[in-house]
């Protein structure tokens, strides 16, 4: 099968789902892990930053790769929902769900949430138009990353829009997981339920590692 | 004995828009199976000269795949790994409500009231869903051995009965189950390896081309279906797939 | 008339291969020159029209379902026979033969029976190779059982859906011929005439059941593979739409039918349990491996089945037929069910029932293991009766099954039509006066694999392509006889329903053209079915119209027939002074109630001709000659 027959076909289109939703949890993965530093103090997320900023090829290669991965994603993430909508054009006056979860049945809207969510999270941290002016660099001369989470995460509207927005990441994953292992075709009818309960699990544990921070941070513990 | 409410959708023919029309069930026996119910509302309404409830059925015991109907939201109704002409009133109550509609899918044009056109599923098959073996000259049954675990799983999937309740229970859509089991059927064989691959991207293709969507793992199929195919058959067929695109290129 | 069977001569072992030399071939570049029409994809019709159409021919096969692969066949559960002789239990050809002889009571064709159990081999090959997912062991061979009339093991199945199975590849590799283009399918149309121009069968007249056009479709030669006509008695195992419309139009046409009266009413069946009752359920036969049959030993014990202590119990069929058992022939294992019903020692509501037990195979086997072998038969008997066969035991009763009657065919399944030719239950050829089980699916593969691509290149061979065509007067007349007779149906307006008028003509067939006949009865059925008929011509009401899906209609039209075609079979019964298979005339019957066949008179096969609505038809005799067995009264003790 050709490229074009490859993209085309339904099954292709979903594997490409699986390929680089597996990627962006890959990235919700490591950018938890380098959050993760921040709980070092200031001398964790500074000199995790400043050594990221000392290897610009890397970087830029790593984020040119995401961005891609990411449009991908979400394109054919529309294609697929509006296809999907159309192969199903009327609706039944009473439908009851025996499987689906509100997860698998909002995929696109959650997934749009996480985008708006991170469109609010770029401008806030990455280019700091909302609220940061600038970056001060730390007594070290880092950039003081630390301190700019500390301010941000103690504006009420930002901790909001980032409670919901992991709130509707947790829904991407909670259905998202287990379903890019069965779209690759690995899931065997043994392993099934097993996978579909580990995936609610760890979409959980993203969940709450990632609102340890703002939670840590509005307990005042990290200032 | 007891008496039901139905709603059911009535629809003259395809251009109709179609609507749920009110009918008193009276004196129901707790044995008769739900098609025999409606029998009984369909005998009323002859009588009365009023046009019969027109729905598919044939074998009235659970394998032909005909008879298709979605009772309160539900395929083939509330009892799991049950057709609707297997279904029988003891699982319902006095009072009841029911609303009864057809198969609902792009795929599936309404032709009448219950009745629709899945003519889709057999196109699915014609794209490839056999072997190409000739009548005669083929070897000794026992010539090709198959280990049981094979021949068991390829029973499990071949199992499908092609009501396509799989379809209407999918939000999108997807005939994902149904192919899958005929994929995986005759994949588990050492007859059908052979063309494994040609067949699994031919068969999603048609899937495509007869408007069917693609297939979200929401599991509502395998919770609708009278036979029980499960999910892991759709797996199955990605893994397929994907063997498929790595062996091509 | 006498008429000829066309068997060839010679040693019986070697007439198939001796017929198959003396037929001509068609060449592949003539073949796509010629139409064939196949009427029916069940197991025969599908099997037919994939091979022909593989073969080049071009093929157009009609089914009144909305696919194909939802013929009645697909209903089989219990298995396929062949004498291939796996287990090494001592089975050959020739056993397989007698047996099926033997089981329908020597009312069959030997030559006919020796060819069917010698292509049974090649049937499961060619199914295995088209991917049927067969049954096997840990060792990878396909497995078998054994099932009634038979002492060996040589049934082939496939969990309890060895029809689906089956049908399913038949399907897959009409499918494949459906994408190379030489077969089209016309599914959801219905037969309703057969056109004979100048003593040859050239198109059928068919309704298409969803715009309600009325169509002329012409060609080379017809196939018939519509199935049985078992719902003549309203309630049977057959589905809801089986009819005897495409055969018994043809017989109008004057194809002669054969038999008619040969009906098997199958013993296992879930027993009715109210009067909306729409079909009963068979139970598979291959559940009397393990159950054993019995009933309480005196009349109207009411006492629930655990609480009946086993002296009291009747093991009907084991002490009434010690060497078979419980695997008794259908016919008599029926006829002692309805016996003992009878005495009043039936069990469960209206006592028209008897127990089915496993306790004992559970005891001996295990739970698991009948659970493996019929869990699937065991939920849908839970699922209709709400009771669980594993606690207590399962209630059966018999019920019209299968029809060994059918359209009368030559050896080369050609009938006295030329160019029409008849498969598959639809005629009549293989069964005698009872068959055996898994032989149907047998027969009807037999005959659209392997028997059919031989006949009817030999009559193509002799025919001119592209004769027919739908302009010959003879289309039109048969187009405006269906389409008054819809606009009769549809006019008359009634108060009674179609239904009503099936199940009271079930009622009537059941009660006297049954399990059991005799003169008496048989005369008074043969009153009542022409007050019916008139009173359905008269009365009954067809709602909607008939350019529009009717389902009405077509029952309406199905029923018609069903009327029409009772009466033969009352004839055939009356005229047939023996018991035999599953005839069974009470006034002709042994000391101990076992049928008493009278080979003096009746050795032949009876084939009637249609002589009008209400008129007797005209009798002709083919009479059976047996050169490789002798007769022999049938005994299972
Ligand atoms: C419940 C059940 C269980 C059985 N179990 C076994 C078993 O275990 N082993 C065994 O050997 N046999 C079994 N039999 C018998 C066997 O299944 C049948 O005899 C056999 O399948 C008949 O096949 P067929 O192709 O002749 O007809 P069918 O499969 O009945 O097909 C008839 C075809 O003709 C078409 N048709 C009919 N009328 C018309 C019309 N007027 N116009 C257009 N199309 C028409 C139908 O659409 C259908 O496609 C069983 C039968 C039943 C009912
Ligand atoms: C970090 C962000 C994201 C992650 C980790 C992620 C992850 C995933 C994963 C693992 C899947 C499952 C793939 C499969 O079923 O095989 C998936 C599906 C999906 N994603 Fe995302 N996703 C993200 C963002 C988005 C965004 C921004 C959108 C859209 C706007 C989106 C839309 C979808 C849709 C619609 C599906 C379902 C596709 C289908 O099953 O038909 N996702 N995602
Ligand atoms: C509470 C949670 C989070 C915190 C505290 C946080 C913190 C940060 C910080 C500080 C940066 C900027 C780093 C820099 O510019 O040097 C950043 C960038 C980023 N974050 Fe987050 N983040 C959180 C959640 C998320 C989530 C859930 C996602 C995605 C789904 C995400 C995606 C990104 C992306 C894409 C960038 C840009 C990376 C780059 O510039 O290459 N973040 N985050
Ligand atoms: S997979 Fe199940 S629901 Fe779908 S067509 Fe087959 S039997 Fe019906
Ligand atoms: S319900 Fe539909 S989305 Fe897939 S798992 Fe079943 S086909
Ligand atoms: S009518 Fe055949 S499955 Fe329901």
């Amino acid at each position: 099968m050709s490229i074009k027959g490859f993209l085309s076909n339904l099954v292709g289109k979903k594997i490409v789902m699986a390929v680089t939703g597996m990627f962006l949890l890959f990235f919700v993965l490591v950018h938890l892990l380098g959050n993760s530093s921040i709980y070092l103090g200031p001398d964790g997320i500074n000199n995790y930053t400043q050594k990221l900023q000392s290897m610009p090829l890397f970087v830029w290669l790593f984020r040119f790769f995401m961005i891609t991965v990411f449009i991908i994603h979400v394109y054919f993430g529309f294609l697929l929902y509006l296809e999907n909508k159309n192969a199903k054009p009327d609706k039944y006056a009473i439908k009851k769900s025996l499987r689906a979860t509100f997860a698998s049945k909002n995929m696109i809207w959650t997934g749009l949430v996480v985008f708006g969510f991170l469109l609010y999270h770029l401008l806030h941290f990455t280019f700091r138009v909302i609220s940061i002016e600038r970056l001060n660099l730390d007594f070290m001369q880092r950039p003081d990353v630390y301190s700019m989470v500390i301010q941000g995460m103690t504006e009420v509207p930002s901790i909001v829009l980032y409670f919901f927005g992991l709130l509707a990441l947790m829904f991407h994953i909670f259905h998202g997981f287990q379903s890019l292992f069965q779209t690759l075709g690995v899931l065997s009818e043994k392993m099934h339920p097993g996978l579909i309960n580990f995936s609610k699990l760890f979409a959980f544990f993203v969940f709450l590692s990632y609102s340890l921070i703002p939670a840590v941070i509005i307990a005042g513990i990290l200032r | 004995m007891m008496n039901l409410t139905l709603l059911v959708w009535r629809q003259k023919n395809a251009n109709d828009k179609g609507r749920f029309e009110k009918y008193e069930a009276k004196n129901i026996n707790h044995e008769m199976s739900f098609l025999e119910m409606l029998d009984v509302v369909n005998e009323e309404l002859i009588k009365e000269g009023k046009e019969p409830i027109a729905f598919d059925h044939d074998c009235r015991e659970g394998i032909c795949g005909m008879c298709s109907q979605v009772i309160n939201g539900v395929p083939h109704g509330p009892l799991e790994k049950t057709t609707v002409c297997q279904l029988h009133m003891r699982h319902f109550k006095d009072g009841d409500v029911i609303y009864i509609e057809p198969w609902r899918a792009k795929a599936f044009p309404i032709i009448k009231d219950l009745i629709v056109d899945r003519s889709a599923l057999d196109r699915i098959i014609q794209a490839g869903g056999y072997i190409s073996v000739h009548t005669g000259g083929v070897p000794d049954a026992n010539a090709i051995l198959i280990p049981k675990e094979d021949a068991d799983a390829a029973m499990d999937a071949a199992e499908c009965i092609g009501c396509g309740a799989c379809v209407a229970a999918c939000p999108n859509g997807s005939a994902m189950l149904f192919t899958a089991a005929k994929v995986m059927h005759l994949a588990k064989l050492p007859q059908g390896k052979i063309e494994a691959f040609r067949r699994v991207c031919l068969m999603t293709e048609a899937m495509q081309k007869e408007g069917f969507g693609a297939c979200s793992n929401h599991y509502e199929c395998q919770a609708a279906c009278p036979k029980g195919i499960k999910v892991s058959f759709i797996s199955g067929l990605n893994r397929e797939f994907i063997k498929a695109q790595l062996r091509s290129k | 008339m006498i008429l000829n069977g066309k068997c060839p001569e010679g040693p019986l072992h070697e007439k198939w291969d001796i017929r198959r030399h003396e037929l001509k071939l068609v060449s592949p570049a003539n073949r796509r020159k010629f139409k064939i029409i196949v009427v029916g994809t069940g197991l025969a019709g599908a099997s037919a029209a994939a091979t022909l159409g593989e073969l080049g021919y071009n093929v157009e096969a009609f089914c009144y379902q909305d696919s194909a692969r939802r013929a009645h066949s697909i209903a089989a559960q219990g298995g396929i026979n062949a004498a291939k002789n796996y287990p090494n239990d001592g089975d050959s050809i020739y056993h397989l033969f007698y047996d099926t002889i033997k089981g329908g009571d020597f009312r069959a064709r030997e030559a006919n029976v020796y060819r069917l159990a010698m292509i049974s081999n090649n049937i499961i090959d060619q199914c295995v190779a088209q991917g049927v997912p067969f049954a096997r062991d840990y060792a990878g061979y396909l497995d078998n059982r054994s099932f009634g009339g038979a002492q060996v093991s040589r049934t082939f199945y496939a969990r309890g859906q060895t029809g689906q199975q089956l049908l399913l590849g038949a399907y897959s590799a009409l499918s494949r011929q459906v994408k190379a283009g030489t077969v089209k399918l016309f599914p959801r149309t219905e037969m309703l005439d057969l056109v004979v121009i100048d003593g040859e069968a050239k198109g059928i007249i068919v309704r298409d059941l969803v715009t309600g056009e009325i169509r002329a479709h012409c060609a080379d030669a017809v196939c018939l593979c519509t199935g049985g006509y078992s719902n003549v008695f309203y309630l049977s195992t057959n589905a809801m739409g089986c009819n005897v419309t495409a055969t018994f139009r043809a017989y109008k046409k004057g194809a002669y039918f054969a038999n008619p009266c040969f009906t098997q009413i199958h013993p296992t069946c879930i027993p009715v349990s109210g009067d909306y009752q729409s079909k009963l359920t068979l139970m598979s036969e291959s559940l009397r491996n393990d159950g054993r049959v019995w009933v309480p030993k005196k009349a109207g014990d009411k006492r629930p089945p655990q609480e009946i202590p086993e002296d009291e119990r009747d093991y009907f069929l084991e002490r009434k037929y010690p060497s078979y058992g419980n695997l008794a022939p259908r016919d008599i294992s029926s006829r002692a069910a309805k016996e003992v019903c009878d005495e009043g020692r039936g069990v469960g509501p209206g006592g028209r029932g008897v127990y089915l037990d496993f306790a004992d195979a559970i005891r001996r086997l295990g739970e698991n293991t009948i659970r493996q072998r019929y869990g699937n038969l065991f939920e849908m008997y839970e699922r209709i009766t709400g009771e669980d066969a594993y606690k207590q035991p399962m209630r059966i009763y018999p019920a019209p099954h299968y029809t060994m009657g059918g359209l009368w065919v030559d050896y080369n399944l050609q009938s006295n039509i030329e160019g029409l030719f008849v498969l598959g239950e639809a005629n009549f050829s293989d069964h005698g006066a009872n068959r055996l089980g898994a032989s149907a699916l047998m027969q009807g593969l037999a005959d659209g694999y392997f028997i059919i691509p031989y006949t009817i290149a030999d009559y193509l061979a002799k025919t001119k392509a592209d004769k027919a065509s739908i302009n010959h007067p003879e289309f039109k007349k048969s187009l405006d006889a269906v389409s008054s007779n819809i606009k009769r149906l549809l006019s008359i307006k009634g108060k009674r329903t179609v239904n009503e008028f099936h199940r009271e003509l079930g009622k009537i067939m059941w009660d006297n053209v049954g399990m059991a006949r005799s003169e008496a009865s048989l005369k008074k059925a043969l009153a009542e079915i022409p007050l019916l008929r008139e009173d359905f011509w008269k009365n009954v009401r067809v709602t909607g119209t008939d350019l529009e899906l009717n389902q009405e209609l077509e029952k309406a039209g199905r029923v018609a027939d069903f009327l029409e075609f009772a009466e033969l079979m009352a004839w055939d019964a009356l005229h047939r002074n023996e018991s035999c298979g599953g005839h069974f005339r009470v006034e002709f019957q042994m000391p101990d109630g076992e049928a008493k066949r009278n080979d003096e008179d009746f050795c032949y096969v009876a084939a009637w001709q249609y002589k009008g609505e209400g008129v007797m038809p005209e009798l002709h005799k083919e009479p059976l000659v047996f050169e490789s067995i002798k007769l022999a009264v049938r005994s299972y003790k």
